[in-house]
């Protein structure tokens, strides 16, 4: 079905070719999901299989593609458009109409079906995926997850044999995420389509791979069964870690493979002593906020929410998109709007402060972090940074070092990964030395290794007596790094708790380490630990 | 069987409803008699609560109303403070501002008369009214549907439109994210950098969802009908802007009395036959097709007929005999007077709201096709 | 709902109520009497206005503004006790109706539009429309420079208002009445004397015989003016615009004004009192509908 022979690619510029002499074969009716560092060349190599590379971004290729007998050099992705869908990783941004009905519709009037056949597609089409309840409604009211298979619906209803996905679950919250993955493996499995996904989080799409690219970023691509190909890798999810840990042959893909194999650890672990849990710290708390309540209009986003973080303890927030947490984040920094209760940050309360001030209490990095960046250089960020926060020059560059020591001074910020600007918003936020910091999602679009990076730099934060709440669907990155756990749904508090009971037994919220070994244990450092 | 007759919900084509404001703003544009142009208001606002459709975009006439309060006020503001002192009944006296010897003729304040007011609210009033009833149309027809109606040969005109059309809210939803994010970097409010560290971030983000948009509408064979030689294209792209240019000048000279009349009528036929062409030729060639398309049936040709009526009767009016009180004097303050022709005719403009089907439901309830508790399953 | 629907109701109406008495304004006649008087100015203290609707088949009229100090051109019309109508848009900046002249339905000749009917929304077109004349008593009509807003009156002086319909652009005709006051006799000299104008001494262009109607208040002798002379001199000396296009002729009458009809009469006359309170009741009829069709969709929705 797909091609790709002795194909490079370079960008107009660029010193470095993306991709180098790659030859790949995918047969019809495979899911092959594509993994790899952060900048490394995933989009890329998607892009080539449509032809949006190079027709669309421009660059240099050499080599061909071919999909299912076209050739992309020679058609521009309009002409391929009745071969390969492609949904991207933000959906809002690629909708041309406003309501559904219309929005499938759209690629069959490009193509000149008859209006017939177009409607039958529609109808099929919103029973395949699930969304005839949505046929008329607005596309910017739908959640995410709706949305996103609004937008593989549009590409579906023209029947292409090959589906190109993005990071299609990057922006949704985890059962989400498994909807529009259950609805690929139903395409797979039904329909015989041809699926190439690229994804970060690969925990959630490992069990349905049938083969795995692994794009690393020097220009090559491996290419083999997903067990195969994670073995080496740098990049792997939980699962994987423990099973390399643990020497199982072949690696388990799934949590249920996991589960067969992991008998033996499991009695290893019943005499080998429970990890430690942290003190639950006393004394005066850092951050106390008590009944909060932020409506929107007439409807209430966080109702009467409590909250106490002590100092040196990191805090997550968790719940589906929508529960709240966001909202919560903004009314305790200040900047957001608060209709009740009292939020006091070492006595004071931010919101009655001046912005300045009250950002050197408690500092917020917001979920789009680049919103905070407006200027040409990492360098000119700094130096800004450093006047709003009337702090000694250079203080901004000196924790950007410790944080991301491979930013260079003259990059333009919009240039640079998820992770150096999340780095890079941090170093600013932190210019002004406050006490408790705020995360809103920082995890979306970082790969492991970056995600790795952030688990450190918020146990740094941990050490030097700071008060950390990270609001996050990561359930990984919680059960690495947070102390308290707070579940919110509907703007309400539902769990608030140690990390390890409220992750533990909880189906939704179990770690995938935690799935298979048992409540205990939430990490593979964990294991490490209690069996070294 | 009463309900037999009674049309089924569906939306209008949304050309029809652009008849009917249209046929009503030229009626308002033609007077400047209060009674009537409050009349037409009246009509237009009831109309629109009458037929209007849940969707978001139905509910922006409130804003339409503001605007056009906006517009009777600032006229009259304008008129009290420039020279208000122009009939006999003088309400109150403001203290005069002196001005130098080279605005001589510009009195600032001073006396205000009731004539004068009256005379910027008369203004104020007409062009409030066409606003109006231009609010009207975008409340009762979706803006974008009209575009999809278009002639296939505008098509790309239309489709650029409407990704401008959707352009405008998301701007505005980037705007307010990033003012908010602006106030966590401190007060960044004030000095020369306030504007750019707002207009950056909403301009970067901009460029990025122009680029997504643009690369998943090629994905999706946008322009892929495009298979016109190079002269045909050229042909119909000439005669197309010819025969725009002429309905233009026509429709100009139609509504401005004081142009000759030569440019009126035979502009707008040549204009119309000029773009018919360039239309005709290039729909035959493009293999794009419509879903769903917009049909005229006997409701669209009442409401177009209703609006087009209430423009013939006005302008009728404004040839015979009574013009005078559909511009009526402000030499003194008294209330403005009126026929009944004109105030029938407007009234004229009520019939959609009984003639139309009611418009489609947007939600469909869930629980549409399950059995009601009663029944045996 | 129903108790806001009731009041916005009762708002509406106690609104109309309020403002009904003032449905019975005073009507304005045309001419105001009780400012200015018919004819020439009898001394050098007032102003002399003319105002020449000739071109509109309309009477050529003349009186005096007795204030000479009043200020500009146009509080000089006013005060000489014509009716006067700017344009809607503009206000008095362009005065577009004296005394009804051209009215809301007289049509026009106008080149390139014939049947043009002039509804003083915008600035009238050059083509049509009032022109602006001051003279010395004695001397020549010159075109103003300057809008009637902000020229300043001299005392003994003359303010022509000439109507031009169709004159090439830049050379309008001035008023067929030529600037010299009639001298006048002794105030005692009453009579009707109604004798031509013959020879009397005066300035340059005429005299005044059987001028006692000129600067008598409530004289009904005014028709019985001196027919006015034609002009010593060639033609106004004022620059770019100007040029004479029409000699005065000898056999313009010339009114005081005094039997001009009554403008608002004229207005109210054609139209119906009935219809203004039927279309107050048609807003608020559809007002009321449309609240209750909302509060019933509303209703819909939420159910």
């Amino acid at each position: 079905m797909i091609e790709l022979s002795q194909v490079s690619f370079w960008y107009d510029g660029a010193s470095d070719a993306t991709l180098c002499d790659v030859d790949l074969s995918i047969g019809e009716g495979e899911l092959v999901v594509v993994t790899g560092r952060t900048g490394a060349g995933k989009s890329t190599l998607l892009g080539a299989l449509n032809g949006l590379v190079p027709h669309f971004t421009g660059g240099h290729l050499e080599g061909t593609v071919h999909i299912d007998g076209a050739v992309t050099s020679a058609n521009p992705p309009r002409e391929l458009a009745h071969l390969v869908g492609v949904v991207g990783q933000d959906p809002l941004a690629g909708f041309v109409t406003d309501v559904v009905e219309d929005e499938l519709a759209y690629g069959m009037e490009q193509l000149g079906l008859e209006p017939q056949a177009m409607r039958r597609r529609v109808e099929e089409t919103l029973d395949l995926l699930g969304i005839a309840d949505l046929r008329r409604r607005s596309l910017r009211t739908l959640s995410g997850g709706q949305q996103q298979r609004v937008a593989i619906g549009s590409v579906l209803t023209m029947h292409p044999p090959v589906l190109v996905l993005d990071e299609p679950t990057s922006a949704l919250d985890p059962t989400a995420a498994e909807d529009v993955l259950a609805t690929l493996s139903r395409l797979v499995t039904d329909l015989g389509t041809t699926v190439v996904l690229a994804e970060h989080r690969l925990e959630r799409v490992v069990p349905f791979a049938d083969r795995m690219f692994f794009v690393d970023g020097r220009g090559s691509v491996n290419d083999g069964a997903p067990a195969d190909v994670l073995a080496n890798s740098p990049v792997a999810p939980p699962l994987i870690e423990l099973g390399r840990y643990a020497g199982w042959d072949p690696l388990p893909l799934s949590v249920r493979d996991a589960r067969r194999h992991a008998v033996g650890l499991r009695g290893r672990l019943s005499t080998a002593p429970r990890p430690v849990a942290r003190a639950r710290a006393t004394g005066e708390p850092l951050l106390r906020a008590s009944d909060v309540v932020v409506r929107y209009g007439t409807a209430v986003a966080v109702r009467k929410v409590d909250l106490e973080v002590h100092p040196g303890s990191v805090v997550a927030l968790m719940g589906r998109n929508g529960s709240g947490k966001s909202s919560l984040l903004w009314a305790l920094q200040g900047s957001g709007p608060r209709h009740g209760g009292e939020v006091s940050v070492d006595k004071k309360d931010p919101k009655s402060l001046s912005r300045g001030a009250a950002r050197t209490l408690i500092g917020l990095v917001p979920q789009t972090a680049s919103d905070l960046l407006y200027l040409e250089s990492v360098a000119a960020e700094c130096a800004a940074a450093d006047a709003e926060a009337w702090a000694p020059v250079g203080t901004c560059r000196a924790l950007l070092e410790e944080l991301a020591p491979d930013v260079a001074d003259g990059r333009h910020p919009r240039d640079l990964s998820e992770g150096q600007k999340l780095s890079l918003v941090l170093a600013i936020q932190l210019t002004a030395g406050p006490r408790v910091l705020l995360l809103d999602e920082p995890t979306r679009g970082l790969d492991y290794a970056a995600k790795t990076a952030l688990a450190g730099i918020i146990g740094a934060l941990r050490q030097q007596r700071r008060a950390v709440v990270v609001a996050t669907h990561d359930v990984e990155l919680v059960a690495a790094v947070a102390d308290d756990a707070v579940v919110m749904s509907d703007g309400e508090v539902v769990a608030n708790g140690a990390a390890r009971d409220v992750l533990g037994g909880s189906p939704a919220f179990a770690p995938q380490t935690a799935k298979v070994l048992g409540p205990d244990w939430l990490t593979v450092d964990q294991v490490r630990q209690a069996l070294s | 069987m009463a309900r037999q007759a009674y049309p089924l919900p569906r939306d209008l084509h949304p050309a029809a409803w652009w008849a009917w404001a249209l046929g009503l703003a030229v009626a308002a544009s033609r007077t400047t008699n209060p009674w009537l142009l409050l009349t037409i208001v009246a009509v237009a606002g009831y109309v629109v609560v009458a037929r209007r459709s849940d969707a978001p975009w139905a509910l922006s006439f409130r804003l339409y109303l503001w605007l056009g309060a906006l517009i009777v006020i600032t006229r009259v503001v304008f008129r009290i403070v420039f020279g208000g002192a122009e009939g006999s009944t003088v309400l109150f006296t403001l203290p005069e501002i002196p001005l130098p010897e080279v605005a001589a003729g510009i009195r600032l304040l001073g006396a205000v008369s009731a004539e004068s007011v009256l005379a910027g609210l008369y203004d104020g009033l007409r062009l409030a009214t066409m606003v109006v009833c231009l609010g009207a149309a975008n409340a009762l027809a979706n803006p974008k549907r009209l575009l999809r109606s278009m002639p296939s040969a505008l098509y790309e005109v239309g489709a650029a439109v409407v990704v401008a059309l959707s352009f405008f809210p998301q701007l505005s939803e980037s705007l307010v994210r990033v003012r908010r994010a602006r106030r966590l970097r401190g007060d960044v409010g004030k000095g020369v950098r306030a504007p750019r560290s707002l207009v950056i971030p909403v301009l970067e983000d901009a460029l990025d969802r122009s680029l997504q948009l643009a690369a998943s509408m090629d994905s999706r064979g946008y322009g892929r009908a495009g298979g016109l030689d190079r002269r045909t294209r050229a042909t119909t792209g000439t005669l197309l802007v010819a025969g725009l240019v002429g309905m233009c000048v026509g429709v100009y000279a139609t509504l401005d009395t004081l142009t000759p009349r030569y440019l009126a009528a035979p502009m707008l036929v040549v204009g119309l036959v000029l773009a018919g062409t360039g239309f005709v030729i290039a729909g035959r060639r493009v293999q794009r097709t419509r879903y769903r398309p917009d049909h005229w049936h006997a409701a669209e040709v009442a409401v177009a007929a209703c609006g087009l009526a209430v423009a013939s009767v006005l302008v009728a009016v404004g040839e015979g005999a009574s013009a005078a009180t559909l511009v009526p004097a402000v030499v003194s303050a008294t209330w403005p007077p009126l026929t009944w022709a004109p105030l029938l005719g407007v009234l004229i403009g009520t019939l959609p709201a009984w003639v139309s089907p009611p418009p489609r439901p947007t939600h469909v309830s869930a629980d549409a096709d399950r059995m009601p508790a009663g029944a045996i399953a | 709902m129903n108790v806001r629907l009731r009041r916005l109701c009762g708002a509406l109406a106690v609104a109309a109520l309020v403002f009904l008495p003032v449905l019975a304004a005073a009507s304005v006649s045309s001419i105001d009497d009780d400012q200015g008087t018919p004819g020439y100015c009898t001394d050098g203290s007032g102003v002399t206005v003319v105002v020449d609707a000739s071109a509109l088949d309309g009477p050529v009229i003349v009186r005096c503004a007795p204030d000479g100090d009043a200020g500009s051109g146009l509080e000089a019309l006013k005060d000489a006790g014509f009716q006067i109508e700017g344009t809607q848009r503009f206000g008095e900046g362009f005065i577009c109706r004296i005394e009804n002249q051209p009215s809301a339905t007289q049509r026009l000749e106008l080149d390139g539009d014939d049947g043009y009917r002039e509804s003083c929304l915008d600035t009238p077109p050059t083509a049509a429309s009032w022109s602006y004349w001051h003279a010395d008593d004695g001397g020549s009509w010159e075109y103003s420079q300057y809008g009637a807003s902000t020229a300043t009156v001299t005392p003994g002086g003359f303010e022509g208002w000439a109507f031009s319909l169709n004159q090439p652009t830049g050379s309008p005709a001035s008023p067929g009445v030529a600037p010299v006051r009639p001298d006048v006799g002794p105030p005692e000299d009453r009579g009707s004397d109604t004798g031509p104008a013959g020879g009397g001494a005066g300035s340059g262009g005429g005299t005044g015989g059987g001028a006692s109607s000129g600067g008598r208040a409530g004289n009904d002798d005014a028709r019985d003016l001196p027919p006015p002379r034609p002009r010593a001199s060639a033609g106004p000396t004022s620059a770019p615009t100007s040029a004479p296009t029409s000699a005065p002729t000898a056999d313009v009458t010339v009114t005081g004004g005094e039997d001009q009809p009554d403008l608002d009469a004229a207005s109210v006359s054609d139209s119906n009192p009935a219809a203004p309170i039927a279309a107050g009741a048609a807003v608020i009829v559809l007002g009321v509908l449309g609240a209750v069709a909302a509060r019933r969709r509303r209703v819909q929705r939420s159910a």
